[in-house]
């Protein structure tokens, strides 16, 4: 890379970084992870850069491959016991959710309950707003396949008592809002 | 109702993470990993070649690591043994020591902001060479917090990657960088003044950042253990990695008189260090030529200096044929950030 090609490469990282960093911690489901695999994906772009042309496009199949490499990894280590942190076990739609530190707790453990498939199929076509064709290309498998897996992941996600409250309350405000200015 | 859950489901997600902002050293940590990696690649191609060359190309010769006491050498000197000939500086010498005077006597503008006028230019000798201006831009650097901003020129043809093809992105027409980006007034005038302490703090600078990227590309190139198990890519001299970093610091604008003194003084003491008097900038104002190539990865690095000032004008860097060029047209220092210069 020379350093016109360096220029180029800060300047896409300076416009896509923090919803590339966004995108990964959705995909991992974890803030840690998702800061490894954001710079590990700078990394291997600015490796290839001269040679790439869609880098959005390229940052995202390198961001599977790396949460797909983790996931199988983690298959192989030894089950630990993990400690999260308290959350505020109280009603969701009581609370003050517009906050995204708290927000993210709830959203990442429930996106944790999905498999990769589906987490990754539902971050990149309602997160990073990809349509069933493209994520059908990224993930070799149909669009048949991302529709039914994306419908699946929903009904999952809204079992999850934590989301359902954030739904249902998101829901509320719609509402209010339709009422308000109707 | 799908449309709504997923409407919904969206907007959690961008609410959850909208505090989420990219470490602006990630980039930064990026490229300079791809330059070393490129080199260390390139380095263990030509290995067998480089040890038979014996390149001597030195003007300058140096007791080795002390940097204090230089001493003249000739071409092919950096082997012999010194016979406590008495200390006589050379022509490059006593043009160093003329810059390291007039930077002494040239007093630091005040003004919070430093404002820098560039333009940058790359000349590529890969598929198909071409000479290409990436644009003007003009960089407002916070010399109290490091941060800045950096305004560039994107209407200019040839802005960008250079490649023009479809999906190439466009540079933003304002970058900002968060503080710490650039070194601080006080983190530079925290540094040693002393030649031989600035080689010192230069030095292990160098190789520090040499460690991280040699362990980096150690964990990348981990698959091919076995096949580098005898390869011992060569370490750059210490003059080697003294030079890429004074080089570096020269560059920086706000450096106090002492300091961009002092590292004239590491220059003159630093072998293979080349001084061009008489030379000029990419756009002809008189200046002072300093170069080195590089005893391991064959790059030469050149900066040209202001002769009056002591300022650096303008900055090389040359690798097998390619060349990238920085060039600051102006350096001024203001207490208000200035508007973008190339909007309305």
């Amino acid at each position: 890379m020379d350093r016109k090609q360096e220029r180029a490469f800060e300047g896409f990282v300076a416009e896509s970084g923090d919803s590339l960093l966004r995108l990964a911690t959705l995909l991992t489901s974890d803030q840690g992870l998702g800061e490894d695999v954001y710079q590990e994906t700078l990394h291997r772009l600015a490796a290839r850069w001269s040679r790439i042309e869609n880098p959005r496009a390229f940052c995202r199949q390198v961001m599977h491959n790396i949460v797909i490499d983790q996931a199988r990894l983690k298959r192989r280590q030894v089950p630990q016991i993990q400690l999260v942190d308290a959350h505020d076990g109280g009603d969701p739609r009581t609370a003050d959710s517009t906050s995204a530190v708290e927000l993210r707790p709830l959203l990442l453990d429930a996106l944790r309950t999905l498999t990769l498939q589906q987490r990754t199929i539902v971050v990149l076509r309602y997160f990073d707003d990809r349509s069933e064709n493209e994520v059908a290309g990224l993930l070799g498998v149909s669009t048949g396949t991302v529709k039914s897996t994306a419908s699946r992941a929903m009904a999952q996600l809204r079992e999850q008592p934590q989301i359902s409250g954030l739904f249902a309350r998101a829901e509320t405000e719609a509402t209010t809002r339709r009422v308000r200015y109707a | 109702m799908p449309e709504i859950d997923e409407d919904i489901l969206r907007q959690l997600m961008v609410r959850s993470t909208d505090d989420l902002f990219a470490p602006s050293a990630a980039v930064a940590g990026a490229i300079k990993r791809q330059r070393r990696h490129r080199m260390r690649t390139r380095v263990i191609g030509v290995a067998g070649t480089a040890a038979a060359a014996g390149l001597a190309v030195g003007t300058l010769a140096s007791t080795s690591g002390s940097g204090a006491h230089p001493a003249p050498a000739g071409p092919g000197a950096s082997g012999s043994t010194s016979k406590a000939a008495p200390i006589q500086l050379t022509a490059a010498q006593r043009s160093l020591f003329g810059l390291s005077a007039a930077a002494a006597k040239t007093p630091r503008p005040s003004g919070r902001y430093v404002v820098l006028t560039e333009r940058t230019w790359a000349i590529g000798s890969g598929s198909g060479v071409d000479v290409s201006e990436i644009g003007p831009k003009t960089s407002v650097i916070d010399t109290i917090t490091g941060g800045g901003l950096t305004y560039q020129d994107i209407t200019v043809s040839g802005s960008g990657s250079g490649s023009g093809s479809a999906g190439t992105p466009t540079p933003p027409a304002v970058l900002t960088a968060a503080p710490g980006n650039s070194p601080t007034v006080a983190q530079l005038d925290a540094m040693p003044t002393d030649p031989a302490k600035l080689r010192a703090v230069l030095l292990a600078q160098a190789k520090y950042q040499l460690a991280q990227a040699n362990q980096m590309s150690a964990a990348k190139n981990k698959k091919f253990e076995k096949q580098l198990k005898n390869v011992t890519p060569p370490q750059p001299t210490d003059d080697d990695l003294v030079y890429e970093q004074a080089a570096d610091l020269l560059w920086e604008p706000d450096l106090s008189p002492a300091l961009r003194s002092a590292v004239y003084k590491v220059l003159a003491a630093t072998q293979g260090v080349i001084v061009k008097t008489g030379a000029a900038d990419s756009s002809g104002r008189p200046a002072i030529e300093i170069s080195r190539r590089d005893t391991v990865y064959k790059t030469v690095v050149e900066t040209f200096e202001d002769p009056v000032t002591g300022a650096t004008r303008e900055s090389a860097w040359i690798n097998h044929g390619e060349t990238d060029e920085d060039l600051y047209k102006s350096i001024t220092y203001t207490n208000t950030i200035p508007a973008n210069p190339y909007q309305g």
